[in-house]
């Protein structure tokens, strides 16, 4: 995930950045779906990220931006519980999803990633065929009936099924890289997710194939939540309809922690951030 | 001077002419000295095999293979591979049969489930097994494992499934095939146990994740990602213990109690091609008699060889269907 | 690129090389130049313990160092063949096949011992069990499988013997003792001899195998009701029980140094070849007390041999009563070879020269 060194950001004008978006509904109208408060996330020693407090609305694109190592993906782990898998790794504070909190240790964590579903930054199919990519986390879920509906339906829905709907038996591996990250994403939606988090799940494919998921993402918000992490602003411009931005801090012995800076509709973190932090980054000026 | 017409020349048009690379050229001519003459060992072996053997052939012919009778009493020479080949069979794929889920299950739980701490004890321990000559193994296994099996896992077995012609009365001695199957079972879990787990190490986390990720379970995870990812190698790794086990020589002439009789019984006494050779090479009496013992060993070596170009055939196919080679560990 | 028949040339004399630099060093090291001469020898288990004590021995007494690997019978025969030893040593002669592959060899007995049967039955102790040859025979050939059996018991009058199901054990490695052991059997049973016969190794009509002498005594002690065969020393050593045997004279004797040498003097002539068998020796009122189980144990040599003349000098003052009385004792139980067998031996050993 960190290693490959942020690509130097050139940002063009902020005016010109596109949007497809429509208009924010009122506040009060938005629901709640993950109210996050406090959230310290630790590995071993190492604080990554420190007192997140923020609320996640559903049905809409939420966007995480900040620079490489400000504990962007430990962040969006801390949803589906992914980080349980690193021993060293601890959180403090709460994580509440449709008001119960999933934080605790007595929390199933295979139960809250039935609800909640990821997508990796790097495309990684299963070495099945496509078919049972999609199929196999139905039939390993108990969805069994109407499986090759429901496989046509996600490869349909991940804007992959005209591209592969002759040729289910070949290998996932088979496909190129920007298939096999619809592939991912249609293996996640299959299981019929409540949340889908995505990071970075565009970072390693060409443009063409960026803009398809993207547009796929526009056409999934309906039936979806997406929580979408992304060093690519113009990206989190053209999706996301709230932004939050994180960035590293420095504590009073000099360590280095992740913090979130702000978070608002994506219109106004990229038009009028409010935070000197959030303008620098979203301007180019912060690398 | 001509040595700079040549520089400015070369100057001029950098990636004209192949220069030769001294590096190269030497480890291509080593690789390729080794590759020739590894296969040429090979040939040889094989060679001095079937020239050591051909007495016992030209006298037995192909009938030797299925001839029951080992004779070397001079002047009633008789010799037949066929109780050696049953004792090879019935103990290797036995004993495979009784290694492969517990290897596999080892590896598993060394790989997916075992608390952290301890990993690197128990694999060091497992490992540790492998590190046993054969012949303690073997001592071990008449002194103390042959007699415990023969006292209070023979009779058990036979009450239980004695229907089964199998599992017939159980011997008087610890001496057995049964010994000798349990025997190997340990000497080849290491080896299928500590290729599975490098096998399952090497199953890439984001699969994994990936896997986790939809809700599913480990053990689910398990069984529908690193197992198929898995699958080529393990196959492979197995085909590798059953070599292991077709070979052992040492342990299995101490433990397996001898006889040249075919018999389905496990708790009987037997013999396997390797055991044979090594009980008996060093004290033939007659010409024929090495002869035929070295026939034995052709056998197994055609049985080896078979046994790994049918692992290679597996890795090769399992990699085929996965359209790409990916994680060719094995 | 080479084709494959120069490849495969070319490994060939590589190989060759190897074998004869390695045949080479094996020479150096049997003849080194140092003023210590050294003789090594490899073969039977049986003599190793002779051997220990001789070794010794032999250096304070001549200067002379003896080195020897107990490999079994059939690998000293290998190694002498093979000329990696100076001399090998075996407890059953040298077959037709084995002395045309050895070329000039010569076999030289110069020691006397002795296989005994040993059993596991519990409640008799050592010599308590009284057998005879017929009867052996008949628990081999699996025609009394039990200890209870009508044809033991009136051989062990006055014993309990136990309701106990019988195990045969066997060498399952070439061995001499084997070679004693069926020797005898095929003596005192036609049927083991037309069924069976005599070898190192033959094909047991049943019966466990055991990997040397250490296997064999393992499987004896762990299964009650298992006879087996053993040499003597072994046997001693190890503290292991073993059985009383009938012989021609119809004495039940035990194996003790003055029965083996008894059985010895049923020796009249010696063959050319130096083969001698002792085992099953006709009634005699001279050796009454024969143990009939007993085992001439040879030394082989080439004739002609580099280290003749330190060959000669070694066995001849194994063969003297000294040397012979070394290995005479409650441990070891080589009984001294008779003057007719020592006569032979020397005949043959002055033939072998440098
Ligand atoms: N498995 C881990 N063990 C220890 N530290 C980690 C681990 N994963 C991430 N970190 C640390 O947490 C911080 C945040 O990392 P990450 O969440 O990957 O950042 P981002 O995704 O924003 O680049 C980094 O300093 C990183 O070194
Ligand atoms: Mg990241």
């Amino acid at each position: 995930m960190k290693g490959a060194g942020e690509p130097s950001i050139t940002i063009e004008p902020i005016m010109r950045v596109e949007t497809r978006r429509q208009p924010l509904p009122p506040r009060e109208r938005l629901e709640t779906i993950f109210h996050v408060e406090g959230l310290d996330a630790i590995y071993g020693s190492k604080t990554a990220l420190k007192g997140v407090s923020m609320e996640i609305y559903k049905n809409l694109v939420t966007a995480i931006i900040g620079p490489s190592g400000c504990g962007k993906s430990t962040y969006v782990r801390c949803f589906n519980r992914m980080n349980d898998l690193i021993p060293s790794f601890r959180m403090n504070g709460s994580i509440r999803y449709h008001g119960q909190d999933i934080s605790g240790s007595n929390i199933d964590p295979v139960a809250v990633r039935r609800n909640i579903g990821m997508v990796f930054q790097r495309p990684n199919p299963f070495p099945k065929s496509i078919y049972d990519n999609v199929a196999w986390g139905c039939r390993v879920l108990g969805m069994k009936d109407d499986l090759d509906v429901r496989v046509e339906r996600a490869l349909t829905q991940a804007a992959l099924w005209d591209e592969v709907k002759d040729r289910l038996k070949a290998s996932g591996l088979s496909l190129s890289g920007g298939q096999q990250q619809r592939l991912c994403i249609a293996r996640a939606i299959a299981v019929e997710p409540d949340v889908v988090l995505m990071d970075e799940p565009a970072s390693s494919l060409d443009p063409i194939a960026t803009q398809a998921i993207e547009q796929l993402m526009h056409g999934l918000k309906s039936e979806y939540t997406f929580v979408i992490v992304t060093h690519n602003m113009q990206q989190a411009a053209r999706v996301a309809d709230m932004t939050a931005f994180f960035s590293i801090s420095r504590g009073e012995e000099g360590e280095r922690y992740g913090e979130l800076i702000e978070y608002d509709a994506t219109e106004k973190i990229f038009t009028a951030p409010s935070d000197k932090r959030t303008e620098d980054y979203v301007t180019g000026r912060f690398g | 001077m001509a040595s700079i017409d040549t520089t400015s020349e070369s100057a001029r048009r950098p990636f004209e002419g192949r220069r030769v690379h001294l590096g190269d050229v030497v480890l291509q001519g080593v690789a390729g000295a080794a590759a020739a003459g590894a296969t040429a060992l090979v040939l040889l072996i094989a060679w001095k095999v079937v020239d050591g053997a051909r007495p016992s052939i030209s006298k037995f012919g192909i009938s030797f293979v299925w001839h029951d009778v080992w004779n070397p009493v001079v002047g009633r020479e008789a010799y037949g591979a066929a109780s050696f080949l049953f004792g090879t069979a019935i103990t290797s794929f036995v004993a495979l049969l009784l290694a492969a889920p517990l290897a596999i299950g080892i590896a598993l739980f060394l790989t997916e489930l075992a608390p952290r701490v301890l990993r690197g004890p128990v694999t060091s321990l497992v490992e540790t097994l492998a590190a046993i000559p054969s012949v303690v193994v073997g001592l071990w296994g008449i002194l103390v494992l042959g007699p415990a099996l023969r006292s209070h896992v023979e009779p058990w077995l036979h009450s239980a499934l004695g229907w089964i012609p199998l599992f017939g009365p159980p011997s008087s001695a610890g001496a057995s095939i049964f010994t000798a199957i349990v025997v190997l079972t340990i000497m080849i879990l290491p080896i299928v146990s500590s290729i599975s787990r490098e096998l399952f190490l090497g199953v890439p986390a984001e699969l994994k994740e990936g896997a986790l990720a939809l809700g599913t379970t480990r053990w689910e995870m398990v069984r529908g990602v690193v197992f198929p990812y898995a699958r080529g190698g393990i196959a492979a790794a197995l085909i590798l213990g059953l070599g292991r086990a077709m070979g052992e020589a040492i342990a299995v002439t101490q433990v397996i109690g001898g006889g040249t009789t075919i018999s389905w019984n496990l708790f009987n006494q037997g013999d396997t091609l390797a055991s044979k050779i090594a009980a008996e090479y060093q004290g033939a009496t007659s010409n024929l008699d090495v002869a035929s013992l070295i026939y034995l060993g052709l056998i197994l070596l055609v049985l080896s060889l078979g046994a790994n170009i049918a692992a290679q055939w597996i890795v090769r196919g399992v990699a085929r269907r996965h359209g790409v080679t990916r994680g060719g560990r094995a | 690129m080479p084709n494959l028949g120069t490849s495969i040339r070319i490994v060939t004399a590589l190989a060759a090389a190897a074998a004869l630099a390695a045949a080479g060093a094996g020479a150096a090291s049997a003849t080194p130049a140092k003023q210590l001469t050294t003789l090594n020898g490899a073969g039977s288990s049986l003599i190793a313990p002779a051997l220990a004590v001789w070794g010794p021995a032999y250096t304070k007494a001549a200067g002379v160092e003896v080195n020897y690997s107990s490999v079994g019978s059939g690998a000293g025969i290998a190694a002498i063949t093979a000329k990696t030893v100076d001399f090998g040593a075996s407890d059953a002669p040298l077959t037709p096949d084995q002395a045309s592959a050895c070329g000039d060899c010569v076999q030289i007995p110069w020691a006397l011992s002795a296989t005994v049967p040993t059993y596991n039955i519990p409640g008799l102790h050592s010599g308590q069990l009284k057998l005879d040859g017929p009867t052996l025979a008949k628990i081999f050939l699996g025609r009394i499988t039990n200890w209870d059996d009508p044809a033991v018991k009136k051989l062990n009058a006055g014993v309990r013997l136990p309701n106990l199901k019988i195990t045969t054990v066997h060498r399952s490695d070439g061995s001499g003792d084997t070679y004693a052991f069926t020797d005898y059997l095929s003596h005192v049973s036609s049927q083991w001899a037309s069924q069976v016969g005599t070898a190192t190794s033959v094909s047991w009509p049943g019966g466990v195998g055991g990997a040397k002498n250490p296997g064999v005594a393992a499987v004896i002690a762990s299964t009650p009701g298992a006879i087996g065969y053993i040499s003597v020393a072994y046997v001693i050593q190890n503290h292991l029980d073993w059985a009383r045997m009938k012989n021609s004279a119809g004495n039940f004797v035990l194996a003790s140094a003055p029965d083996i040498e008894a059985a010895a003097q049923s020796v009249k002539t010696v063959p050319a070849g130096n083969k001698m068998s002792i085992v099953d020796p006709p009634k005699n009122a001279k050796f009454k007390n024969a143990w009939p189980l007993s085992t001439f144990t040879y030394v082989i040599v080439h004739t002609v041999t580099p280290q003749a003349q330190a060959l000669r000098k070694f066995i001849f003052w194994a063969l003297t009563p000294k040397a012979q009385r070394l290995i005479n004792n409650s441990f070891l139980v080589f009984a001294p070879i008779p003057t007719v067998v020592l006569s032979a031996a020397e005949r043959t050993l002055n033939k072998v020269h440098a």
